[in-house]
């Protein structure tokens, strides 16, 4: 009896200051979706006058997200479970900005079950929710870079199944090239049958050479895929080339060198400066070039066309060929696909993966047209890194 | 086994099937108040889709379940195990649209088709509008993304795949809205970005467009479009309000679906 200091305040105006000024807000809401009644801590919050929240329509403060959500799961549980609670949600101020709140809702009912109204409890949550907000972008941002990471090792781990694959045949070429060499010996009886034995020789030598060289490009797939320039996205520096045309012309005398039997014809109309990653570009060529001896009709010439237009850069490469079926054609810049039929297998199927790569780092893109025995690969790219002033 | 997966709950015993599809956000339970109200003159069917409610939620599949055709799909093989033909198809929100779906894939199965606030697309183009924006579909996203609804890490399909003890799996059934949030994200997707309105002048089905009053979700307007574009369709306009009539109004649906389906049989004699 000492410590009751009730006794001055009625149990009405005590119940009244409950209502108004306890640390939650209040919002009572009708069947028809009106705001009954809400305390002054909910207007204080809202930074509205109490008359301005009473008559309002509850989804009008919330944003047309949250209202779709209340309308599709939030209504439908408070009248299947009479209640909802740690609902998380923002409402929007006077001024328009977006509070963010923990609400427990219930409805309330006559005793046929009739909806009789919505009774809400709002406690301002800005620390917690933006908390649980850092929380659910870090646990997302941690998904997709696990889903990244899978992916790549995915890919890295078919890359050196088939590279161990793939580098077994040449090195087995030179191995047997070389015991053959060893059983050759050093002399022969007569100068007729030395001369055949320097032939047999060269043939053997020219043999591993070539096993080697294969051996070595796929040696160099390997070193790009270490360097992650293959499987992750390719990072490329682009900076203007003086002459670019002498410089790719540098890149097909090469491998005209390498390839003595194919013709290689070669036009440059470069007339604007370029901006791009010289050594990436020069492998995209020489991948579509090869790809282009690979597969062109024996026979037949391959033709490589540089030019700038205002806006592009452009490389096509043609041969002479059957036209490629577009199922074929949808799949052949991803990776480990093989060209299909008699041409002989030749490196890991990365070539023109890698060529994509290249052109999609330089915002660039590839297309393959077909038309009249002659299969055309084109390269497009935007000529400079930021569109001229 | 379908059955199973989808979590088929059969009642009445009347001679034509009413197949109830729930929308987009919970799950069978949200028919439950209109089927109970007709289970002494037909028969009435209600499913989960995969992935929610008391479904097979082992059997869910991002990639497979990205477009409105898949779950199209699943109707149309549950209507085959349950050997339906000329049955009633009633489709709540999106569920309209998957039935349109599979009323044109499997045009004998269902004789009739009862659209629930249909909307066969929620975005807008030059001579459409479905009313909403990418925006506001972001904003609902990050609203499902805060709120689980009882959901919990604990019933993973893993768990909830465990038969030996099934008693868990009800333990862990906290609420009908509870949903994976992957689930609900994807569907949530495939609901609000699906564009269905090329087929709506496919479906020879006789139709009936159920339009709720200040309906946020699928607007008076766009109620209209579908009953104009569907060949055989009436249009009624209900005194509910909101996105839930089957919640709640159901005695305005129960007698709608009703007049509908005497009407079809007047028609017939």
């Amino acid at each position: 009896m000492m410590n009751d200091t009730h006794g001055d305040t009625s149990l009405n105006e005590r119940d009244a200051d409950f209502f108004e000024n306890f640390p939650c807000g209040i919002i009572l809401v009708g069947p028809n979706d009106i705001i009954l009644e809400a305390n002054a801590t909910m207007a204080e919050w809202l930074d509205m006058p109490r008359t301005a929240l009473v008559g309002k329509k509850f989804s009008e403060l919330l944003n047309f997200g949250g209202r779709i959500a209340f309308e599709t799961h939030v209504r439908p549980m408070l009248r299947m479970e009479g209640r909802v609670e740690e609902l998380a949600f923002d409402l929007v101020n006077a001024q328009g900005d977006r509070v963010p709140f923990m609400a427990n809702t219930k409805e309330q009912r006559s005793p046929n079950g009739t909806h009789i109204s919505t009774q809400i409890a709002l406690f301002k949550a800005i620390d917690r929710r933006t908390y649980e907000r850092a929380l659910l972008d870090a646990k997302n941002m941690a998904k997709s870079t696990a889903a990244r990471e899978q992916e790549i090792a995915v890919f890295r781990e078919r890359f050196i199944a088939l590279l161990g694959h793939d580098l077994r045949n040449p090195l087995s070429a030179i191995l047997s090239g070389a015991s053959l060499l060893d059983r050759l010996g050093q002399g022969g009886r007569d100068d007729e049958h030395n001369k055949t034995l320097v032939n047999k020789r060269q043939f053997v030598v020219d043999g591993i050479k070539s096993s080697a060289n294969r051996a070595l490009n796929l040696v160099d797939d390997l070193l790009d895929m270490a360097k992650g320039r293959v499987g992750a996205e390719m990072e490329i520096e682009r900076v203007a080339v003086a002459s670019l045309g002498a410089e790719l012309e540098k890149l097909v005398n090469e491998i005209r060198t390498a390839s003595p039997t194919r013709d290689f014809v070669s036009n440059w109309t470069i007339d604007h400066p370029v901006e791009v990653d010289l050594p990436r570009l020069s492998q995209l060529l020489a991948n579509l070039l090869s790809n282009a001896h690979r597969h062109g009709d024996e026979a037949g010439i391959v033709t490589v066309t540089g030019l700038t237009t205002q806006d592009s850069f452009k490389l096509y490469v043609e041969n002479n060929g059957e036209a490629i079926p577009e199922n074929v054609q949808a799949t052949l810049f991803e990776p480990f696909v093989q060209g299909q039929g008699k041409t002989k297998k030749n490196g890991l199927g990365l070539g023109l993966f890698i060529v994509s790569q290249v052109a999609k780092a330089h915002s660039g893109q590839m297309e393959i047209q077909c038309d009249d025995n002659l299969i055309r690969f084109v390269f497009s790219m935007p000529r400079l890194t930021a569109p001229l002033e | 086994m379908l059955k199973q997966r989808h979590n088929v709950n059969i009642q009445g015993a009347g001679d034509r099937t009413l197949v109830f599809a729930h929308g987009y956000g919970c799950d069978q339970n949200m028919w439950r108040p209109v089927a109970d109200g007709l289970v002494n003159d037909y028969r009435t069917v209600l499913f989960d889709y995969v992935g929610f409610g008391g479904s097979d939620l082992s059997a869910y599949d991002s990639e497979h379940y990205a477009n409105l055709d898949a779950y199209a799909q699943d109707v149309v093989n549950l209507g085959r195990e349950l050997s339906l033909t000329n049955a009633v198809f009633v489709g709540h929100s999106v569920s309209s649209m998957i039935g349109a779906l599979a009323c044109t894939a499997a045009p004998d199965m269902f004789s009739d088709i009862i659209m629930v606030g249909p909307s066969p697309y929620y975005l807008s183009d030059d001579t459409y509008s479905g009313g909403f924006t990418h925006v506001q579909i972001d904003e609902m996203l990050e609203f499902l993304d805060a709120n689980h609804f009882g959901w919990s890490e604990a019933m993973a399909p893993q768990i909830m795949g465990n038969s030996d003890r099934p008693e868990l799996g009800q333990q862990l059934t906290k609420s009908f809205c509870a949903t994976d949030p992957q689930v609900a994200q994807d569907f949530a997707r495939v609901t609000f970005l699906s564009d269905t309105r090329d087929i709506l002048p496919n479906v020879q089905t006789r139709s009936l467009v159920l339009q709720c009053r200040d309906d946020i979700i699928a607007p008076e307007s766009v109620g209209k479009y579908v009953h104009d574009k569907l060949p055989n369709s009436v249009f009624r306009l209900l005194d509910a309000t909101g996105h839930c009539p089957n919640l709640s109004a159901p005695d305005e649906v129960i007698a709608a679906i009703r007049d509908f389906l005497l009407d079809d049989l007047a028609h017939d004699e």
